[in-house]
């Protein structure tokens, strides 16, 4: 990948976290499970979350197409203490939002879908 | 056909130990200064080598080669099976034991590097008899040996015996290498078989007489008339 | 007991060893698959990132064929998709000895971790230079029963590989598949344990 892709990718991922400060991390990774940008506050491994949100996007991919449900846009994961979103950016990316369980939910996908669509641009 | 490989893929040792039961000769092309070797070997004893086409007879020399190439870590081998009486036949060197000698642990991790067991994978005594170990492996055997006895894995074991993880994973390495460890395979640990799946595979007792058939003998069934027909 | 609940059955192995192709071949439905475009060069356009999901039905049970991906970073998949599994199909490629070391720590990174039945396939026997079977089975320190040569694009060449698994399985215990039923249960307790790392 090009330094102005990557660079262009992690400015994305600043300004979302911008936008939303609560976001605790945020990643993109591409479709086949690698780390493409990155900012996660965490110790958590990037390798590891990129290649589990490309299961969870290619998952929930088949499952869309089973349930008559459209091309993917999003899924998420729910736990007491967080939320992940994972939003898919064109055909090649995965953005991956962090956030914890309390967010406005709405706030969250009206900037992480801009996000998200910028994304694919870059990419 | 054949075995065939680089030792970019397997270090010397493993592919000495799984032709360990066989007779035939093996083939370097290219190996570092060499152009091409030839090692005439059965059960793991090497018994002629050949070096640029050229036979070697003296033991000591043939050692030393063995050492020399423990360390190259790119070759192209193949090896075919041959009888016993189309070998050449003038040394006779434990080829496992040669190339298990000790060398310092950095010049071994990044030899065996890619080769390593994870350390999470737990090992334990495989049946086979002591061979030979150098003074080092030794050691570490007789403390690890009780460990090992009931399924450990490096981590663990680094962990027993206040030893480096990088030495223990080695070590393990090593061991298995010369056929006296395995890795522990869980499913002989639980419940209650009726037959050790890995000293007698696939050999199918019957099936205790009773009013229906197994599940698995319905699938196998069923299977087995797709067979047929398709 | 419900005597139609689904049992499963796993494929694993490196990339390209042709484990959605088996599924593909043995499956009486469609196959899932999740396969993605590849980003990186692993000498095939499409990987697999989640499963691959097949279906057999032998004698009116269901055998549910889960497909892992191949690739190291999935490797939280293998544990989630081996749980619980009546038997687990172990591919590598014969033409590429350079994929056994990690074939082989895959395999005994699963089996020494959970206890379930496997066999070892060697595919692309159909090529002309590919490692028989009882000589991948020296490198794997394996008897040679659990070892056998696959063409995975052939159906018959897959069925018959199925039954060795399963013949594997009877020989370990007979019941095996009655103990396991009531563990198995598609999308509940299939998804128990995910690796801690
Ligand atoms: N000739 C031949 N080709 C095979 C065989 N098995 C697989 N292939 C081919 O090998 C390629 C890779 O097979 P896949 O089934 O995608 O491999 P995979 O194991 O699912 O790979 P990943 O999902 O990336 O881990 C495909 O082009 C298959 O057609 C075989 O037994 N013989
Ligand atoms: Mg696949």
């Amino acid at each position: 990948m090009s330094v102005g892709k990557q660079e262009a990718l992690q400015n994305a991922l600043k300004s979302l976290r911008i936008a939303i400060p609560e976001v605790r991390g945020a990643l993109v990774a591409s479709t086949d499970g690698l780390p493409m940008a990155q900012n996660l506050s965490g110790n958590e491994d990037p390798n590891r979350v990129a290649a589990m949100a490309a299961t969870a996007l290619g998952l929930g991919k088949r499952i869309s197409d089973t349930l008559n449900g459209g091309t993917l846009t999003e899924t998420s994961v729910s736990g007491t203490e967080g939320q992940i979103f994972l939003y898919a950016a064109g055909n090649k990316g995965v953005l991956v939002v962090v956030t914890p369980a309390n967010v406005n939910i709405g706030l969250v996908h009206l900037e992480a879908r801009d996000a998200a669509r910028s994304i694919a641009n870059i990419l | 056909m054949a075995v065939f490989g680089n030792l970019t893929e397997f270090p010397l040792v493993e592919v000495i130990g799984m032709l360990e039961r066989r007779c035939g000769i093996l083939r370097f092309s290219n190996l570092g200064s060499y152009r091409s070797l030839e090692f005439h070997m059965n059960n793991a004893q090497l018994q002629g080598l050949l070096v640029n086409g050229n036979v070697i007879r003296d033991g000591m020399q043939a050692k030393n080669l063995l050492l020399e190439l423990a360390n190259i870590r790119d070759g192209q081998f193949e090896f075919q099976r041959a009888p016993v009486n189309a070998l050449i036949n003038d040394l006779a060197i434990g080829m496992t034991q040669t190339l298990l000698q000790r060398a310092t642990l950095d010049d071994e991790w990044h030899n065996f590097r890619e080769s390593l067991p994870d350390p999470e994978t737990r090992f334990t005594l495989a049946t086979q008899e002591l061979v030979w170990l150098d003074d080092d492996l030794q050691s570490f055997w007789f403390q690890a040996e009780p460990l090992l006895e009931y399924g450990i894995n490096c981590n663990d074991l680094a962990q027993r015996l206040q030893l480096e993880p990088r030495m223990v994973l080695v070590s393990l390495y090593k061991l298995r290498a010369a056929g006296i460890i395995r890795p522990v395979r869980r499913m002989q640990e639980v419940s209650n078989p009726r037959l050790d799946i890995a000293a007698k595979p696939a050999i199918v007792q019957p099936v205790p007489t009773q009013h229906k058939p197994t599940l698995v003998s319905r699938l196998l069934g069923a299977l087995r008339l797709i067979g047929k027909t398709s | 007991m419900n005597e139609s609940k689904p049992l499963k059955v796993v494929i694993s192995g490196p990339v390209g060893a042709g484990k959605t192709t088996f599924v593909q071949s043995l499956s009486e439905i469609p196959v899932v698959n999740t396969d993605e475009t590849a980003s990186e060069d692993i000498g095939k356009a499409t990987t697999t990132v989640a499963l691959d999901f097949g279906m057999l039905t032998l004698d009116g049970i269901p055998i549910h064929l889960f497909g892992t991906p191949g690739q190291d970073r999935f490797d939280f998949m293998w544990e989630i998709l081996c749980e619980g599994a009546l038997g687990l199909m172990l591919l590598v490629a014969g033409d590429r000895p350079q994929d056994f070391p990690h074939a082989r720590r895959i395999l005994e990174f699963i089996t020494s971790r959970i206890a379930v039945p496997f066999l070892l396939g060697v595919t692309r026997q159909d090529l002309p230079r590919v490692w028989e079977p009882e000589d991948v089975a020296e490198y794997f320190d394996l008897a040679p029963e659990q070892v056998i040569g696959i063409n995975a694009t052939s159906s018959t060449s897959s069925l018959l590989a199925t039954v060795r698994l399963l013949e594997l399985v009877e020989a370990y215990d007979p019941f095996y598949a009655e103990n396991l039923q009531g563990h198995y249960d598609f999308g509940g307790t299939v998804i128990k344990s995910v690796k801690k790392t």
